[in-house]
């Protein structure tokens, strides 16, 4: 099984090598957005709290005017622009997060000292669907109407905690005008739970990549805008098909609730199997059985930390390059016991166990041999140069 | 290329007068990592036995002392080989190596090893085609250089960074 899952990873972590190769071929390796899908995911975020800041001060959370709020703002200049910005920007955020997602997993990145960022990671995933779901419920046309009757039946199905659940989620034992309040609030406030843990996304990480460079930025943000414009264009010849790019609101909801709906599907696609007829009760056991999977993944590999770095006191000056090297925030600088020697600081570096990642950089960044790999010792790689000296070479004539 | 010298020729065959050709490749493990393309015991490349290696868990864990000890032990050459620039596996190795051996960041390469007999390739792990190609460009090169000259008395510990090193950094 564990032979199997490893096999399976270095298929997806080759075909994710060509992929990145791919895309060498079109941008010079510096702006290769595969390297950023992180960062990418970010700059969308901050765009989206940006766009959303604006719809903010236009939006009205009642059940009569919530419909009313909406379209009058998709009417102001640039109104449905900016609306369109929110929508693709949380698009392109849930592409990029779920790809930076499959690029962490596949090229091996999440395990042992990473679970901390990949776990985190899962809560960010979790809260960024919630966001994106609340934000449709927001415009309350047919839809929204739609997807709350279908959230309700999935959460009652919980067990124990179902209808307080449900009750939660609706502000009430009706749909009233706290419904839309209670919505608003997820929508809004959830995404600063996200800040939280972005925080502890970045915490084991060493200067962090934390936003694409300025020109690959400029151009992602371009293509979002320019979705959002689009429309604006379609009335010019041959761009009809652009009109697809506008955003559409259903009819202002009613006492009917409609079974079907148009699923958009990069944040409503869980509603589908509902739609399909599947029961509320299994959609969620599902989903609760792929995140807790989701959770366990960086316990797949069943590493073991063997190889952590050991600092050698008798060589340590203290002089913290180690420390500044490790990518990993794994090597602290502490007091020293002895008495500071000429032109030394009074400190010593030392190694926090679980948050090493047991790569060996702060053994290339000590010019006192002060750091050594318990796999692989200096001596061992200096024996490696000496034996390979006696192998086989190619003659000069 | 002329066929002689492409044929591997063992120590025994070898003599004073005709020196030895090998280079030493300090590899990541995350970049070419393939079993084939190595001997059974992984310290040579299987197509050209002449490159010794030796596999490192980061190229960010080269002390640039080794490739100085190497080219002073006999090599003609030393390189390193990590994953592509920014994409390393433990985020930032290939890029201290890279600044190391360019003087950017402590600790620095010797003075007085040949910048010539240095290389470092960033590749991804399925480009082992690449690779091959890249150090048989090298092993030319280092034809040409001949072999390297015997090392010059050094000062066998450099002195601590003081505080204004650290401040540069």
């Amino acid at each position: 099984m564990g032979r199997l899952y490893h096999k399976i990873l270095d298929g997806l972590s080759a075909g994710w090598q060509w992929f990145d190769k791919a895309f060498d071929s079109v941008f010079p390796q510096r702006y290769n957005p595969n390297y950023y899908l992180g960062g990418i995911t970010n700059l969308f975020l901050w765009l989206c709290i940006g766009s959303g800041l604006i719809l903010y001060v236009y939006y009205v959370p009642s059940l009569a005017q919530a419909w009313g709020s909406v379209d009058l703002l998709s009417r102001l200049p640039y109104g449905s622009v900016m609306r369109g910005i929110h929508r693709y920007g949380a698009d392109a955020m849930w592409v990029a997060l779920l790809l930076h997602m499959a690029r962490t997993w596949f090229t091996r990145r999440e395990r042992k000292f990473r679970y901390v960022a990949w776990q985190s990671g899962v809560i960010l995933l979790t809260l960024t669907l919630i966001t994106g779901v609340t934000g449709y419920l927001l415009v309350w046309d047919d839809r929204a109407a739609a997807l709350s009757r279908m959230t309700e039946q999935m959460l009652v199905t919980v067990p124990a905690i179902g209808m307080w659940l449900a009750n939660f989620f609706r502000g009430g034992e009706t749909v009233t005008d706290f419904t839309l309040t209670r919505f608003f609030f997820f929508h809004v406030t959830v995404p600063f739970l996200m800040l939280f843990f972005l925080w502890m996304h970045y915490l084991r990480i060493n200067r962090p990549i934390v936003y694409p460079p300025a020109l690959l930025s400029i151009i992602l943000i371009g293509i979002v805008v320019f979705a959002a414009g689009a429309p604006a264009l379609a009335g010019l010849p041959g761009l009809q098909f652009l009109n697809g790019l506008a955003i559409e609101s259903g009819p202002p909801a009613g006492e009917v609730v409609p079974a079907q709906f148009a699923v958009d599907i990069f944040y409503m696609w869980g509603y589908l199997p509902l739609q399909w007829g599947i029961a509320p009760g299994l959609v969620v056991l599902v989903a609760v059985l792929l995140l807790a999977f989701l959770f366990y993944v960086p316990y797949a590999s069943k590493d073991e930390y063997r190889n952590v770095a050991q600092v050698i006191n008798e060589n340590c000056t203290g002089c913290g390059l180690c420390a500044e090297d490790c990518h990993a925030n794994a090597i602290v600088m502490v007091p020293a016991m002895n008495a500071p020697r000429r032109g030394q600081k009074n400190l010593l570096a030392q190694v926090i166990a679980p948050r090493c990642a047991e790569c060996g950089i702060c053994v290339g960044a000590c010019p006192f041999d002060a750091l050594e790999m318990p796999l692989l010792r200096d001596a061992e790689v200096e024996d490696a140069i000496a034996k390979g000296l006696k192998g086989e070479a190619l003659k000069i004539q | 290329m002329d066929e002689t010298t492409t044929v591997p020729t063992t120590e025994q065959e070898t003599t004073k007068a005709a020196p030895d050709l090998r280079i030493m490749g300090f590899l990541c493990e995350w970049s070419v990592n393939d079993p084939d393309f190595f001997t059974d015991d992984k310290t040579a490349l299987r197509e050209m036995p002449w490159v010794k290696v030796i596999q490192m868990p980061c190229s960010g864990m080269l002390k640039p002392d080794w490739m100085t000890k190497a080219i002073d032990s006999g090599y003609y050459g030393a390189f390193v080989l990590g994953c592509p620039m920014i994409d390393c596996h433990y985020r930032e190795g290939n890029r201290w190596i890279l600044d190391r051996l360019a003087g950017r960041r402590q600790p620095y390469l010797k003075k007085g090893t040949d910048p010539n007999r240095v290389r470092s390739y960033f590749l991804e792990a399925v480009e082992g085609k690449e690779l091959l190609a890249a150090l048989r460009d090298f092993t030319e090169d280092l034809k040409r250089l001949g072999p390297p000259p015997p090392p010059k008395a050094r000062p066998a510990k450099k002195a601590a960074p003081t505080k204004a090193a650290a401040a540069a950094e």
